[in-house]
């Protein structure tokens, strides 16, 4: 089997190998859910009318959700050794909340919130190995910073803005805040921006640690500050046209465009990656640099959908649905996994199949942007004269692309989740070369390096 | 890394890690600074009264299918000014009964009312979707209030839909 060196002769220990089997598995019924949401939604009345959207929306989210926080730990626990017993304490409820939430919601028992779906008396049992990730990654604080003080201040950084996020999300239940719509507004995509960036600053930053053998310095001041300015700030373009106050839409624009910078740089890298000699790749680098792609479609996406003008037009349709998928699928669950193989290794003839799948993965989603465009703009158009069933009646014979895309996905996933799995609780042996290592840098810098190599 | 003897390794100058624990706290107490102001800026107007609407709404998952300003669900219609296009009875009617792929819903009285109440409180914030030529793109306050009828565009559109 081949995997990274850095982590030849090592045990990967089960309980890591639990958290990115568990991790991998959510994302599949995730991606199973989102399958039967989509043939709900594209197809007629009659069909599957037995269905409850009002818990399999819920399902979706909720395992989609999970998987990244499992994919977090278990990149984080993969890359530090933590105390065992914290590491299967923090296991152990993870599974057991995803368990127990799933079970709750499928029994219709929600928030009724936005992706923070399960009730909020299961908060603190997912709360409480957060807490556990940030004890752990305070005690290894030397070790990671000196390995990599860039990736260490964004997975420290990220967790803790999960950890914040996810409790301003539950401000709804103080009476003063769920009382008032547009403080509840304001304040619940506040803490769902801050959860989200959280994920991805987090995901990156163990991404760096596990994929870049040289260390990676902080960056200059000014980007910092920019970077943070633009992660405190964009919330406010997920509702330009609700009542929130009008100087949280202006910075809400601003950070949103500044977001360009880094459009600009994952842009630069991804030109680089694509340069890569194709001996040098490993199997993980292709989902690494799907990845990359899928960051510079969010990124530009995303700038794209904040100016105030377009955002009338695009707010609202499958166009913002396929900002999410592509990001959450495109970005997070390949960085995961190309993780997760790099960790656990993954045998010279499975290659084949990580890359098929990935490509797969690739076309639907660029599928789904194509073909989920025009209706979406038509939508946009249509939304200021007419009423919903009007729209309705316009959108139908597009929606059966959700579905039909939808089972390709579904597919691409399953080739490259069904080899993770059956890989997982392998003992990863042999190492490959230091060139092929090299091949799945993610930073412009260290991708210089291998190329004048 | 992975020995805890290293933990104080010579060979990282501790202005390093100092920098780097300094750029992660930055950020939190921004964060919370920021999650202060949005608390303490955001703030209209909240009535106690209003809670139980809101509880029916989460309760149902109403949000899993419908939108409120554009966030939420797609598959149903976007409620924020259901009220004023289409009226209280006719929201009555359809969570009652169902319509298309929405399945009845069995609310007491007190809910239905709690849930209309609710929505209408919605619907005197704002105006979404947004109607007629270039709109605002900061949105639009809107002039009216609560209790407002129906326009005669909406109730002719819901004829049409009743007769099909």
């Amino acid at each position: 089997m081949s995997g990274d060196p850095q982590f030849e002769g090592r045990v990967v220990p089960t309980a890591v190998r639990v958290l990115a089997y568990a991790a991998v598995s959510a994302f599949f019924l995730s991606a199973l859910m989102g399958l039967t949401a989509a043939i709900r939604l594209g197809l007629p009345a009659d069909w599957f009318v037995n269905l409850p959207f009002q818990r399999v929306r819920p399902l979706h989210t909720l395992f989609a959700f999970m998987g990244m926080i499992l994919g977090i730990f278990a990149l984080a626990a993969g890359v530090f050794r933590f105390r065992d017993w914290s590491l299967k304490l923090q296991t152990s409820l993870l599974i057991g909340f995803t368990a127990l939430a799933a079970i709750l919601v499928a029994l219709g028992h929600f928030s009724g919130r936005e992706y923070i779906a399960w009730p909020p008396y299961l908060m603190p049992f997912l709360m409480a190995p957060l807490v556990l990730l940030v004890i752990e990654l305070w005690r290894v604080r030397p070790q990671a910073a000196e390995r990599s003080p860039e990736a260490f201040w964004l997975l420290f950084t990220g967790v803790g803005l999960l950890l914040f996020g996810l409790a301003e999300t539950q401000l709804y239940l103080l009476p003063a805040i769920g009382g008032d719509p547009v403080r509840d507004l304001t304040v619940q995509w506040h803490g769902l921006d801050a959860v989200f960036a959280g994920i991805n600053v987090s995901l990156y930053g163990a991404a760096v640690f596990f994929l870049e053998p040289k260390a990676k310095p902080l960056r200059p001041l000014p980007l910092f500050s920019l970077a943070g300015f633009s992660m405190l700030f964009t919330f406010g373009h997920h509702h330009y046209v609700s009542p929130q106050p009008s100087f949280l839409k202006v910075l809400a624009l601003i950070a949103s465009l500044i977001a360009a910078i880094s459009f600009v740089r994952h842009l630069q890298i991804y030109g680089k990656l694509l340069a890569r000699n194709s001996e040098e790749r490993p199997a993980h680098f292709f989902l690494l640099r799907s990845a990359e792609w899928w960051t510079v479609v969010a990124i530009g996406s995303g700038i794209v959908f904040a100016i105030p003008q377009l955002n009338l037009y695009i707010h609202g349709t499958y166009l913002v649905v396929m900002h999410a998928m592509g990001s959450m699928i495109g970005i997070n669950v390949f960085i995961i996994l190309a993780g997760g193989f790099a960790m656990v290794g993954y045998r010279e003839n499975s290659a084949a199949n990580i890359r098929l799948g990935a490509r797969l993965v690739n076309y639907s989603l660029a599928g789904l942007w194509v073909v989920l465009a025009v209706p979406s703009l038509y939508r946009g158009f249509l939304r200021l004269e007419h009423d919903f069933p009007v729209i309705e009646e316009a959108m139908r014979p597009y929606l059966w692309s959700f579905p039909a895309l939808g089972l390709v996905l579904l597919v691409g996933l399953f080739l490259v989740c069904f080899e993770f799995l059956g890989l997982c609780f392998e003992e990863s042996s042999s190492a490959v070369s230091p060139a092929r290592l090299q091949g799945a840098n993610l930073d412009e810098n260290v991708a210089g390096e291998g190329e004048k190599a | 890394m992975e020995n805890a003897q290293d933990r104080n390794s010579p060979r990282m100058p501790r202005s390093v890690l100092a920098r780097t624990l300094r750029r992660v706290a930055i950020m939190l107490v921004a964060y919370l600074a920021v999650s202060n102001l949005v608390v303490w800026s955001s703030a209209r107007d909240w009535d106690r009264s209003q809670a139980e609407g809101h509880e029916v709404w989460r309760r149902e998952n109403c949000m899993a299918c419908h939108a409120v300003f554009g966030l939420g669900g797609h598959m149903g219609a976007d409620l924020t000014n259901v009220i004023s296009r289409r009226g209280g009875p006719y929201v009555e009617a359809v969570v009652r009964n169902g319509l298309n792929k929405m399945p009845a819903f069995d609310l007491s009285s007190q809910e239905m009312e709690a849930l209309i109440e609710y929505l209408a409180r919605i619907d005197a914030l704002g105006e979404y979707p947004l109607k007629g030529v270039r709109p605002p793109a900061f949105g639009r306050q809107k002039e009216g209030g609560l209790g407002q009828q129906p326009s005669p565009a909406a109730s002719n559109e819901l004829d049409r839909e009743e007769t099909n």
